[in-house]
């Protein structure tokens, strides 16, 4: 009886995160990787996971259909760690992982967002399962699952790969190499060629990867790395930090392609950017082991520290700004400029009669979401000479179109006309 | 082993690379150092025409008078208007 009376909490935790997942998704304004990625426009990544996000916008724009994508790809992953979690442990441990992923900051705040990362956990998370599950027994739909979920993984973000190559060498190194007659080898590779193809083939990727070589990728730097790392973990999950803790302690309770799949979702971000926060939805796994601690604590232990991890979600990322506390993450805070304003925004260009703006200071790819004229980048055009109208985002860059008529201004944008 | 499963992974797998193999050859000057060089020349001109470098697409690369030309196909997309394309050379 007490058990089914826990198990009904458990569940209450998971509806809750479910709810936490779909609240909020139209508060915060399009930052630019999302714009980005809704647009259908990115020259960095492989198309899977950006098609999947511009698909949401044939029926029209919507920040809030564009980002249910992440929303259901986030619920999709609280399932699935119950399934990866049930394959070691028995159900009411399964359950406390997924509970304590329902709870989990960095993943209710990514599945809010139009981010790729969600459906990258998704699908590594998938991988990782189906490569369980086949080895287990070679069933044949569980191999077929395999290949799909780490083909699409390839394809949602340019690291996707990482996680099928490192499970590919785990299985070789654990088959001592007797890998010749084994599908699971075989259609992992199959998985890996098209990306390996992919990548030379669309020379943006790689021209991504040597802008950023050298200093936000690579490893100089290496101890404020780990420090910015740690930070950046701590600012986004808070007292979740607890569940990294004890997952590390019971590290030895689950099998090697999880530590694989927690490895390179925790570790990634320390090479390719410790301060990119869309990385922590990586951690969510982390559950997994934290529950295999977490179940051998007395039930009023466990309770107390369910109910402190489901206020921390709550205090965090609260699902209106009305609800919204000094401890909340800044964009749950209040309405996005952007979202507030654009509207205002356009009317100043409509009356102005602009077809187009040149934008003066940073433009980020979330303009061509909000304004309805064509937008131009100022940052390198020769601006002095063009009578246009102007959206400064940068007030000394208005210095560059002097003299100039204000039509529009407050502390985020100025509209001019030159 | 499952030799139907692999045939259809297989084939799978083919048609996704299919579309890469195909630009592939096209790519290719990349190995040369020059191209490189020029093709970060080429991004500059794009940029100093206001273009989002995202809505640039590369169609081809030649080679006219010593110099290395890119071919670019570029196509404004917003949430509201996607803009005719443009067929633009630049050369260096």
């Amino acid at each position: 009886m007490r058990m089914k009376r826990e198990e009904a909490a458990l569940l209450l935790i998971v509806a809750f995160g479910v709810a936490m997942r779909c609240l909020g998704l139209g508060i915060p304004d399009l930052a630019t990787d999302e714009a980005q990625y809704v647009l259908g426009d990115s020259i960095g990544h492989p198309p899977l996971g950006i098609a999947i996000l511009h698909a949401t916008q044939f029926l029209g724009q919507s920040l809030i259909a564009a980002r249910a994508v992440s929303a259901i790809f986030g619920i999709l992953t609280i399932l699935l760690i119950y399934g990866l979690a049930k394959m070691i442990f028995p159900k009411r441990g399964a359950l406390l992982a997924a509970a304590l992923a329902s709870v989990f900051p960095s993943a209710i705040l990514f599945s809010r967002l139009a981010y790729l990362d969600t459906m990258l956990g998704f699908f590594w998370g998938a991988t990782t399962l189906c490569f369980l599950a086949a080895r287990k027994q070679r069933h044949p739909f569980a191999l077929l699952c395999l290949f799909l979920a780490s083909l699409a993984a390839t394809f949602i973000k340019t690291q996707g790969f990482l996680l099928p190559l490192f499970l590919l060498v785990g299985h070789f190194l654990s088959s001592r190499g007797r890998v010749l007659k084994d599908d699971i080898f075989w259609l992992l590779v199959l998985s890996l060629l098209p990306i390996a193809f992919f990548i030379p083939a669309h020379p943006g990727i790689l021209a991504t990867l040597a802008l950023y070589g050298g200093n936000m990728f690579g490893i100089g730097g290496f101890a404020s790395r780990v420090s910015l790392l740690l930070f950046t973990w701590k600012n986004i999950l808070g007292i979740a930090m607890i569940v990294l803790l004890c997952g590390i302690l019971a590290l030895r309770s689950v099998p090697w392609p999880i530590w694989i799949l927690l490895i390179i979702g925790s570790f990634l971000s320390l090479f390719l950017g410790p301060t990119h926060e869309y990385y922590t939805v990586f951690l969510v796994f982390w559950t997994i082991p934290a529950a295999a601690i977490f179940i051998h604590f007395k039930l009023w232990l466990r309770s107390l520290l369910l109910a402190t991890l489901v206020a921390n979600a709550f205090l965090l990322l609260p699902p209106s700004p009305s609800f919204a506390t000094s401890s909340a993450e800044l964009m749950y805070q209040k309405e996005g400029w952007w979202n507030a304003h654009a509207a205002t925004v356009n009317t100043v260009l409509v009356n102005a009669h602009a077809d187009s703006v040149i934008v003066l200071g940073a433009a980020g790819q979330e303009l061509r979401w909000y304004v309805r004229p064509e937008v131009f980048v100022g940052k390198e055009m020769d601006v002095g000479e063009r009578p246009r109208i102007y959206l400064v985002t940068d007030p000394k860059e208005a210095k560059r179109i002097q003299p100039a008529k204000i039509l529009y201004g407050d502390e985020n944008l100025q509209i001019d006309e030159h | 082993m499952h030799r139907g499963v692999l045939l259809l992974c297989a084939l799978i797998s083919l048609a996704v690379c299919a579309p890469s193999l195909k630009r592939l050859p096209g790519m290719a000057p990349f190995l040369n150092p020059k191209v490189r060089a020029a093709a970060s020349l080429s991004m500059k001109d794009l940029r100093e025409r206001g273009w989002w470098l995202t809505d640039a697409s590369l169609e081809r690369i030649t080679e006219s008078g010593g110099k290395i030309c890119f071919s670019w196909d570029y196509r404004y997309r917003s949430s509201i208007v996607e803009q005719p394309s443009i067929i633009a050379s630049t050369c260096h």
